[in-house]
């Protein structure tokens, strides 16, 4: 096959054809020498057939000639006659021996032939010439009886019959000839038929060959070039050529079609991917330093630097290079016309070097140096002018398709490089333009400010103006008046001074009189007391029992009268400001003890469970006025045991759980309290008594009293010396289950000034009441900022809310109080608030994402919002901050600073 | 016209305004005659001749009195990063702040000053050509509605604790605390004529360059380069910078996006 492959297809057709014209050309002699044997056979046989007729009849010719003569010249003598004789007896010898020629292949023929010669021979010798002989000797007799006998008659008539025998013998053999000569025409025939056969096939076959030989070449090139023209990127594909012939070549030239289509191709992709990167890029050392290291890698550059073409000063300075640090590589700078780079830039013409000066810079890599072969310096020219010049060295030289790729990268490139360099320039001036705009608008904004300011001024000038003009006629007036004014208030003062001394003197009087009026109760009760004792004891037995049970109501009423007093006495001198706590140590491990031994007995004989129970994180020692802290305890567990009629009463005493702090305390921090908690499962009280019970002569129920006994005056009075010891008091309470009055006392240390006695009382309850309670509790006081506005406090723990709202609502605020994210919403849906303090941890919503509703959902831009921030968290506070906090806080919340705060953010100036 | 009128002003206050951004002081007058509702610059000549008051107020005009306490949080927040660290290596730090206006960046300085344990060692030098500013900012008071955004530029500018922990109020004016008020020395000074107060540490002039000409900014710098310490810092405002090559040579860029330079102390100014 490749030998076959080798043909070219006009060879491979031209051969084909001339196999089958050999074929046809075989064909045609074949028949043709066929018809000629056939045509030489069937004359063989005519001619045979009568030469043999012609020459028999000759011979026999002959013999009657003879016989004619003879009888002739017997007839007449004469010797005329003998001619046709002897012409007879000469010819059918030489007919004879034609004749054998003609039959020689026939020995049936000759020996037949030679029994006929034999007859004629007979006839002549026994016949013909005696006769003859006869006449010539003139025997008449002789003749006559030869002629009698008729011997020779007979031997002509069997000549004749022999003669004819072998005629038709002839004509059978031929005969014979011409059935054999058919048979082989037909046998020739079909040979024909099947020569023509082979040849027909053979020239198919040929044609088959042939034409699939040409027809594969050009499917497997049709195939191939359908495939690259179907896939658009595989540009790599190539025909491969198998053939030498025409198909072969088309192949060839399809494939370097194809290779400069992918070179093409090449340039046209690396183009468009320089003209990609250069967008974004804004500044031209960046493009440059891109460009070049794209460019040198497809250059297979080793080296290669990028010269920017300055105008202004007609100078070439290096913006990138490759391979280098930027620094080492390549001179900084051309001059144009200076070095191959700046005659580059003269004559805006390549450059291609390829023999390297000496001093040309080497290429280095990690481990040799070698000097490069080839240079390139290429000129950047856009619309004419220069840009930049690019110098690529490299070791291996350029071929045409990368200078040919760099053709068509420079103009692109210079474009870029001019429009990079047009928009730095329009940058710098944009620049330059907002920083001068800024500047303006700073001019117009102080302008703006200045103006308002001075509007200000200068009616603030105008009216002290007025003013001045005002004052000056009323000056003198005024002057006149100034004295009476002064003595005035000067007697007003004195007069005021004298009030408040009679005041202070009155209240003191009150006390004193109540202390004094006690001490003078006192001592004849005290006598009635042991008068009445000694009655009851009964010692002459003179007394009747209805007597004896007088006496014990005396002695009773008398010993409720008596604590009654005494109840009186401690508030007076209380408020009256002479008690004075006695501070020391005590032991607070020993408080169950004395606690039961009061009321166990107690409240054993109401059937009522009592405990006092020592809380493991109290400390043993504790800095407090005993004596008064036993008698608030007492106060309140005989009140418990008085109130409870089924159930227990249990005192638990432990270190507070709260702070001072929250407890609205004023002391400091660091000192210990300690909580006491008396609980019952007493009558418990309504929510709307809780104020009145501690105050002085009131109980829950008017008709308690009657039920229960007792002054009223227990409470209020714990409450005073609870006061006074620094601690305070707090209730809780529901009704028919049971109450439960808790007392913080701080740990004070013996140098302590005792605090004045002022209703401290808070109560655990919703807002709205704590505020206006507390509101007619208070007496407002504050400067007009605060006057009427309303605060939402947004807190989870209401103790800090009710911290706040004692001092808020003194200074004459409304306070309203949310303890959840989703609370602050509701009120802020339905009420309108000043400011808001924001608690920012809470659980669920915390304060971020409502100051974010507010901001947001809300879309109150102006509400004031102060976020209550961990301390030391700036990260809250900026979260705070961002999330639309006006300010900030950090916990715990200095009031003074909160109240600073929230007059910057009131003001509506 | 104008260059009368500033030579008038020069006359009756000793300010010179000449070397002023001549945009600036134009603007300035056009403003001041359209209030006071005068025709022309003649007639504005003429008033200032005849009334003090008048020349008062065009002093006050000249000068911007434009200022917030932490004005550029991120100059204030980069200076606490960048600069305080060296400014601790100084046994005691003088600071100038050069047209401060009625005090509020000055007390800005007190405050991160404060918050870095540096007020007890520092001194701080608040100038303005304004007497008026001057007093003002002597006081230490501050409208109420002034303070309110001052919190969120003291954050930004990385304080440490509550804005609110430094000053207390009253129903109309905010006070600044004391231990603040009292680090700060207010004296009236005019960049123009007035020559070295002092070898500072760190010179702050904002923002008031830019109403000067160039010849007059350059004055200016020289007087800086001539009263800053070798190690110096000098901080500009956010819209200006050294441009002059000239006052080049005597700075170095410290931190260029703050406008925050080194004296360059290889250039004495003057030798």
């Amino acid at each position: 096959m490749p030998r076959y492959n080798a043909w070219s297809i006009q060879t491979k057709i031209i051969s084909g054809f001339l196999i089958i014209i050999g074929c046809l050309a075989i064909y045609t002699m074949v028949v043709h020498s066929q018809i000629y044997s056939k045509q030489n056979e069937v004359n063989v046989i005519t001619i045979h057939d009568r030469e043999v007729t012609s020459l028999t009849n000759q011979i026999e010719k002959s013999v009657l000639d003879m016989e004619d003569g003879v009888r002739g010249y017997v007839i007449t003598g004469d010797l005329l006659y003998l001619e046709p004789y002897t012409r007879g007896k000469t010819q059918w010898q030489e007919y004879f021996n034609q004749l054998y020629e003609v039959i020689a292949t026939d020995s049936f023929g000759i020996q037949r032939l030679q029994a006929v010669k034999l007859n004629i021979e007979n006839w002549i010798a026994q016949n013909v010439d005696p006769i003859i002989l006869l006449k010539k000797n003139n025997d008449e007799v002789g003749i006559a009886k030869s002629f009698s006998n008729g011997a020779g008659i007979q031997q002509v008539d069997q000549i004749r019959q022999q003669f004819d025998t072998f005629r038709q013998d002839e004509n059978q053999s031929t005969d014979n000839r011409i059935t054999a000569q058919k048979k082989s025409n037909n046998t020739l025939i079909a040979f024909l038929y099947i020569f023509a056969l082979v040849v027909a096939s053979i020239a198919i076959l040929i044609s088959i060959v042939l034409s699939r030989t040409i027809l594969n070449t050009l499917r497997k090139a049709t195939s191939t070039i359908n495939g690259i023209a179907l896939s658009n990127d595989n540009l790599e594909e190539r025909i491969i050529v198998t053939t030498k012939d025409e198909i072969g070549d088309l192949a060839h030239a399809t494939n370097l079609l194809l290779d400069s289509h992918q070179h093409q191709y090449w340039i046209q992709t690396q183009t468009s991917e320089f003209a990609e990167m250069y967008q974004g890029i804004e500044d031209t050392v960046e493009l440059a330093d891109r460009f070049l290291t794209k460019v040198s890698a497809i250059l297979n550059g080793q080296y290669g630097a990028i010269y920017l073409f300055q105008d202004n000063k007609s100078i070439l300075i290096k913006a990138a290079s490759y391979a280098g640090d930027g620094s080492n590589i390549g001179k900084q700078s051309f001059r144009v016309g200076d070095g191959l780079v700046g005659q580059c830039a003269k004559e805006k013409k390549i450059i291609h070097i390829n023999q390297i000066p000496e001093e040309y810079i080497k290429i280095e890599s990690g481990l040799g140096e070698s000097k490069p072969r080839h240079i390139l310096l290429v000129p950047v020219v856009h619309q004419g002018n220069l840009q930049a010049v690019l110098e690529i060295a490299s070791m291996e030289e350029f071929t045409v398709h990368q200078l040919r790729l760099l053709d068509n990268l420079l103009l692109p490139f210079a474009a870029a490089a001019e429009v990079v360099r047009s928009r730095m320039e329009i940058d710098r001036l944009y620049s330059e333009s907002q920083i001068l705009n800024n500047e303006l608008q700073l001019h117009a904004k102080e302008t703006q400010e200045q103006a308002e300011e001075l509007q200000v001024q200068s009616e603030e000038l105008r009216l002290k103006s007025e003013e001045l003009q005002s004052i000056n006629s009323q000056m003198q007036e005024q002057r006149n008046h100034a004295q009476a004014k002064t003595a005035e208030a000067e007697e007003a003062r004195a007069e005021m001074q004298l009030y408040a001394e009679q005041l202070k003197v009155s209240s003191q009087y009150k006390s004193e009189f109540l202390a004094n009026m006690s001490h003078e109760l006192r001592t004849p009760l005290n006598s009635m007391l042991v008068f009445s004792q000694f009655l009851k004891e009964n010692n002459n037995h003179t007394l009747t029992d209805d007597e004896l049970l007088y006496a014990g109501y005396i002695q009773n009423s008398g010993n409720d009268l008596l604590s009654l007093i005494n109840d009186i006495l401690d508030l007076s001198k209380v408020e009256s400001g002479k008690m004075e706590p006695n501070i020391d140590a005590i032991n607070l491990s020993e408080m169950p003890q004395i606690m039961e031994q009061h009321f166990s007995e107690l409240a054993a004989r109401k059937g009522l469970e009592f405990a006092v129970i020592l809380h493991p994180d109290t400390p043993n020692l504790m800095f407090t006025d005993e004596q008064r802290l036993q008698q608030i305890l007492k106060n309140l567990i005989s009140n418990a045991i008085k109130f409870t009629t089924i159930g227990k009463v249990e005192i638990t005493i432990r270190k507070a759980v709260l702070s001072a702090e929250h407890l609205e305390m004023q002391i400091d921090n660091s000192n210990e309290v300690i909580s006491f908690a008396v609980r019952d499962t007493g009558l418990g009280i309504p929510k709307d008594k809780y104020e009145l019970i501690f105050e002085s002569f009131q109980q829950a129920d008017g008709t308690i009293e009657r039920n229960y006994g007792g002054t009223g005056l227990g409470l209020s009075i714990s409450n005073q010396l609870t006061t006074l010891l620094g601690g305070s008091l707090l209730l809780e309470s529901e009704l028919g289950v049971g109450s439960i009055f808790t007392l913080y006392l701080p740990s004070l240390s013996s140098d302590f000034e005792p605090f004045e006695a002022a209703p401290t009382v808070e109560i655990l309850s919703s807002p709205v009441t704590v505020q206006q309670e507390i509101q007619e509790l208070l007496p407002s006081e504050g400067s007009e900022v605060f006057q009427g506005k309303r605060v939402l406090i947004v807190d989870d723990d209401k103790r800090n809310a009710i911290a706040l709202t004692v001092p808020l609502t003194q200074r004459g605020m409304k306070v309203f109080v949310a303890d959840s994210g989703k609370a602050c919403i509701n009120i802020l849906e339905q009420e309108k608030m000043d400011i808001v303090l924001m608690d920012i941890m809470m659980p669920e919503m915390n304060g971020y994402q409502v100051m974010d509703w507010i901001r947001n959902t809300l879309q109150d831009a102006n509400l004031p919002i102060i976020a209550v921030t961990a301390k030391a968290m700036n990260q809250d506070r900026e979260k705070s901050l961002a999330a639309g906090a006006s300010d900030y806080l950090s916990k715990p919340i200095q009031m003074n600073q909160l109240f600073s705060l929230m007059r910057v953010w009131l003001n509506k100036s | 016209m104008i260059d009368l009128i500033l030579e008038t002003i020069h006359r009756l206050s000793g300010f010179d305004y000449s070397n002023y951004n001549r945009n600036h002081i134009e603007r300035r007058l056009n403003l001041r005659m359209s209030l006071e509702g005068f025709t022309d610059l003649t007639v504005l000549l003429n008033e200032i001749n005849l009334n003090p008051l008048l020349l008062n107020t065009i002093l006050n005009d000249f000068s911007i009195q434009v200022t917030t306490m932490f004005r550029d949080p991120l100059f204030f927040l980069d200076f606490r990063r960048n600069v305080i660290p060296i400014l601790k290596l100084f046994p005691e730090i003088y600071v100038w702040h050069a047209g401060c206006s009625t005090g509020e960046e000055a007390y800005s300085m007190a405050i991160l000053l404060k918050e870095e344990g540096l007020l007890e060692r520092a001194r701080i030098y608040a100038t303005d050509i304004s007497e008026e500013a001057i007093s003002k900012a002597r006081m230490g008071k501050f409208s109420l509605y002034r303070m309110k955004n001052y919190s969120k530029n003291y954050s930004a500018a990385g304080g440490e604790i509550d804005f609110s922990e430094y000053y207390s109020t009253d129903d109309k004016y905010a006070y600044f605390d004391p231990s603040i008020t009292n680090s700060i020395y207010f004296h009236q000074h005019n960049l123009v004529v007035d020559g070295s107060i002092n070898e500072f540490h760190v010179i702050l002039c904002r923002n008031v360059c830019i109403y000067f000409n160039s010849s007059l900014q350059k004055h200016v710098h020289q007087l800086f380069h001539a009263s800053l310490h070798n190690e110096g810092f000098l901080c500009l405002g956010d819209q200006e910078s050294i441009i002059s090559l000239e006052s080049k040579k005597y700075f170095q860029e410290f931190d260029a996006k703050r406008k925050i330079y080194k004296k360059n102390d290889h250039f004495r100014s003057g030798s």
